[in-house]
């Protein structure tokens, strides 16, 4: 896909420069026979996503808040936007700049049951007290136990990607299956923040029952 | 339908019931089952949006988090919904996601959304509906479901075949009832037929249709009967009139023949000649009598022209040209001529006078030729001629009489005068010397002469009458009655006699005779008086073309046998003795009335007056 983009961009800088509207005209419509003679292909054997991990993730982020209910209590106003926290730092697996720009990309322009979203990026799980929605980095591994209470205190949804998170209180955790990413729930932690995942959401997880 | 007007009338009207019925069922049918198949179609609709919106619904997670496997089991789900052979989701760029197909169905599912709503797919419904998250409104994929029609083809085929039999089945009904009930409306219809296919084929007007219902029909029936009613005393009638024609014609033609015989037998039988001619002057017939005049046979007269057979002279004898003969010239102009002297020709050449008349027969106001009857006036002629000359001498000789009778009673006067006037002067002179006897004998001379210039007077008048009349002028006659009265005053006066009249005209007349003629018979009237003092009367009337006068008396009266002898000269019926005159007075009337071209005449008997009239010819004056 990124070829086909430089290829028309190329197309149309180069008509742009030579020639005005006709020629531009012409541009678009060569660039636009060979997007689609180029797409078919692709269509009819469907490769890998070549979406990037994070940028995945990222939309499945913004998802998760439309299929997951807050108490009323965490909007004070009738404009509070829903706020997505990243908790966490810098790895070698990880940006989270990355990240927080694919979901800026993600939540532009969007709003769910009328409330905007809004990025925050943090070190701190107190800083991100007012979120409804908290990534914690695989950095955060070891701060979970602390995490996960505040969270559960201020109903926050919890979502990272570590193997156990579920079972160590997270409510939702990444994992990558046959080269696509799914998502694990623990419906009894997502109680227990006061939260209401829809059935449909998990529908299409992976369920985890907390030890006894 | 040009076939349906040859078939009889009772498969035509089971034709129309069956139609009619066919029809409605049909249009009934057909609407019940357009609904049938609508309310189907929309119910299936209706159940395919629901689904789409049911399982876009629950799909919604599986598209968003990108689980194919999940949208699978979902769209599995649709097992359940027979009605549904496959479905297929699709991502928000149009890219397949998860599919489903009925097992055992070979479904080939589109490779993107296209369109949108309801698609008909030949067997199919197709419905393509876009998936939104609720919670956002944002569309993330479209949902695309396919039902099958069979479902409702089933249940329409079997909708179809219970309509059809139940067409079918009221079909046969109304053929059945149908078949009954047009015997009503044919039965009388074809009676009808048939009894004026009789009636037509036989001409008998006897024959009646039976009347089988009281609607229009029955009343057309009856009416049908009562033309027959008519046109069979029409009929009678006709055959009547036409026999009587016929015995008239007959009786006619025997008359006709009559006729002819007692034509051919006058004609035959005249003794005038008669023949015929056309327009062309050509003789169509003649009869023996016209032959034989002419000396021609009728053959051969027949197709001769007239002209040519007679060659019409004038009365000199000389021949007319043809083209001027004044008889053919008149004839073409269809005139009646009458002409009582003519000249004809015989075959010999020989000529004689004839008489004839040609009649034109006109028939419709045109002319086609004309009917002349002749005779030879050769006889005629000649004893015309014989009695013109006898009647000339006869006038000469009266002319002479006439002469003689003046000449000698004026010449006898002056004798007789002197015989009178010497016996008298002997009478005078001598009457002393004379005896008793010798005066007797002188008064008997000079009486005898006295008579005897009386009779001359009376004669000499007579034969003025005829000799030295006057011219007729136009007369009063009640004043020349009153100058005859003057002139005979002194007879009257001495038989104190009475004259009256009535209102007398004005005729044209010589005044000097008339006043003669009513002197003489006022006078007559006075003489011949009975013993009561006379009445004398003078009437007069307009009769035709002459005025009627008559003088009436109350005297002795004539014995009718004397009634024409009066009127002779010197004819008297009393002696000398007993009434005096001359008896010329009536004759001068007679001679008098007969030169104004009239009558006179008396009517009378003995003892009961006279009755005299006489009649004068209305005439103009003569200049």
């Amino acid at each position: 896909m990124a070829v086909l983009n430089f290829i028309s961009k190329l197309l149309f800088h180069s008509a742009c420069e030579s020639r005005r509207s006709s020629a531009t005209k012409l541009a678009r419509l060569v660039s636009l026979g060979l997007m689609v003679v180029l797409t078919l292909p692709l269509r009819s054997a469907p490769a890998p996503s070549p979406a990037s991990e994070y940028e995945v993730k990222a939309a499945f982020l913004y998802n998760f808040v439309k299929f997951v209910e807050w108490p009323p209590k965490v909007f004070p106003e009738k404009e509070t936007p829903y706020i997505i926290g990243i908790l966490g730092d810098d790895d070698p697996f990880f940006d989270p700049n990355a990240l927080v720009n694919y979901l800026d990309v993600a939540v532009k322009d969007k709003k769910i049951n009328d409330r905007k979203l809004v990025i925050r990026r943090a070190g701190r799980i107190s800083n991100l007290k007012d979120s409804h929605l908290v990534f914690i980095a695989k950095s955060e591994r070891n701060y979970l136990k602390e995490i996960t209470a505040v969270c559960q205190t201020n109903n926050i949804l919890t979502v990272s990607e570590m193997d156990g998170f579920c079972s160590q209180g997270g409510v939702i955790n990444f994992f990558t299956q046959a080269g696509k990413v799914r998502f694990e729930i623990n419906p009894t932690a997502a109680e227990q923040s006061n939260l209401r995942v829809s059935s449909k959401l998990l529908n299409v997880a992976k369920i985890i029952s907390p030890p006894q | 339908m040009w076939s349906l007007r040859k078939i009889p009338i009772q498969s035509k009207l089971t034709f129309v019931f069956l139609l009619t019925t066919t029809t409605a069922l049909l249009l009934a049918c057909a609407a019940l089952f357009t609904y049938e198949r609508t309310i189907f179609n929309q119910a299936l609709r209706d159940s395919l949006s629901t689904l789409a919106k049911i399982v876009g619904e629950n799909s919604t997670a599986a598209i968003e988090f990108d689980n194919a496997e999940e949208a699978a089991a979902i769209l599995g789900a649709l097992r359940a919904e027979t009605q549904v052979v496959a479905a297929s989701i699709y991502k928000r760029d149009g890219q397949p996601f998860a599919e489903y197909s009925r097992p055992g169905s070979n479904q080939t599912l589109p490779k993107s959304p296209e369109g949108g709503g309801f698609m008909e797919e030949g067997d199919h419904l197709g419905f393509f509906s876009p998936i939104a998250n609720p919670k956002t409104q944002e569309r993330i994929g479209f949902i695309y479901l396919r039902a099958d029609f069979r479902g409702i083809r089933e249940s329409l085929k079997t909708y179809g075949s219970i309509v059809s039999i139940v067409l079918l089945i009221s079909i046969l009904v109304t053929f059945l009832i149908s078949l009954r009930f047009v015997r009503f409306l044919s039965d009388p219809i074809l009676a009808l037929a048939n009894a004026a296919k009789i009636v037509s084929a036989e001409k008998d007007y006897s024959v009646r249709a039976v009347k089988k219902s009281e609607d229009e029909l029955g009343a057309f029936t009856d009416t049908f009967n009562q033309m027959l009613v008519q046109i069979q005393a029409q009929d009678a009638a006709l055959r009547q009139s036409n026999e009587e024609l016929e015995k008239r014609v007959r009786e006619r033609t025997l008359e006709l023949q009559k006729l002819q015989r007692q034509n051919e037998l006058i004609l035959n039988s005249a003794g005038e000649g008669i023949y015929g001619l056309d327009m062309a002057g050509c003789i169509t017939f003649a009869n023996p009598a016209a032959a034989k005049t002419i000396g021609w046979k009728i053959e051969e007269l027949v197709g001769k022209m007239e002209h040519c057979a007679l060659s019409h002279s004038n009365a000199e004898g000389v021949a007319y040209d043809e083209a001027r003969c004044p008889i053919c010239i008149s004839f073409r102009e269809g005139e009646t001529q009458h002409s009582v002297d003519e000249v004809f020709r015989r075959k010999d050449g020989s000529t004689f006078h004839a008489e004839f008349v040609r009649t034109p027969i006109v028939e419709n106001g045109k002319q086609l030729g004309a009917v002349v009857l002749f005779k030879d006036i050769t006889e005629r002629k000649e004893a015309e001629e014989a009695l013109a000359s006898q009647t000339r001498e006869l006038a000469r000789s009266n002319a002479d009489l006439e002469q003689f009778a003046y000449v000698a009673s004026h010449d006898l006067q002056e004798p007789l005068r002197m015989v009178s006037n010497y016996t008298q002067l002997l009478a005078r002179r001598y009457k002393d010397k004379l005896d008793s006897d010798a005066h007797d004998f002188i008064s008997f001379a000079v009486d005898g002469a006295i008579r005897m210039q009386g009779l001359i007077n009376d004669l000499l008048m007579y034969s003025r009458v005829g000799t030295q009349g006057k011219k007729f002028v136009e007369v009063d006659t009640s004043s020349l009655l009153g100058q005859a009265i003057i002139n005979v005053r002194g007879a009257i006066e001495e038989a104190q006699a009475i004259v009256t009249n009535d209102d007398l005209p004005t005729v044209v007349a010589d005044s000097g005779q008339l006043i003669q003629l009513f002197q003489n018979l006022i006078g007559n009237a006075i003489k011949f008086r009975g013993s009561e003092s006379p009445r004398i009367h003078i009437a007069a009337r307009r009769e035709e073309e002459h005025w009627l006068f008559s003088v009436h008396d109350n005297g002795i009266g004539i014995d009718p046998q004397y009634a024409e002898r009066i009127f002779i000269i010197f004819q008297r019926l009393h002696g000398h003795s007993e009434y005096a005159g001359t008896g010329i007075g009536l004759s001068i009337c007679k001679k008098i009335i007969d030169r104004h071209g009239g009558r006179i005449w008396v009517e009378s008997r003995v003892g009961q007056g006279a009755n005299f009239f006489f009649t004068i010819p209305v005439r103009e004056e003569q200049h």
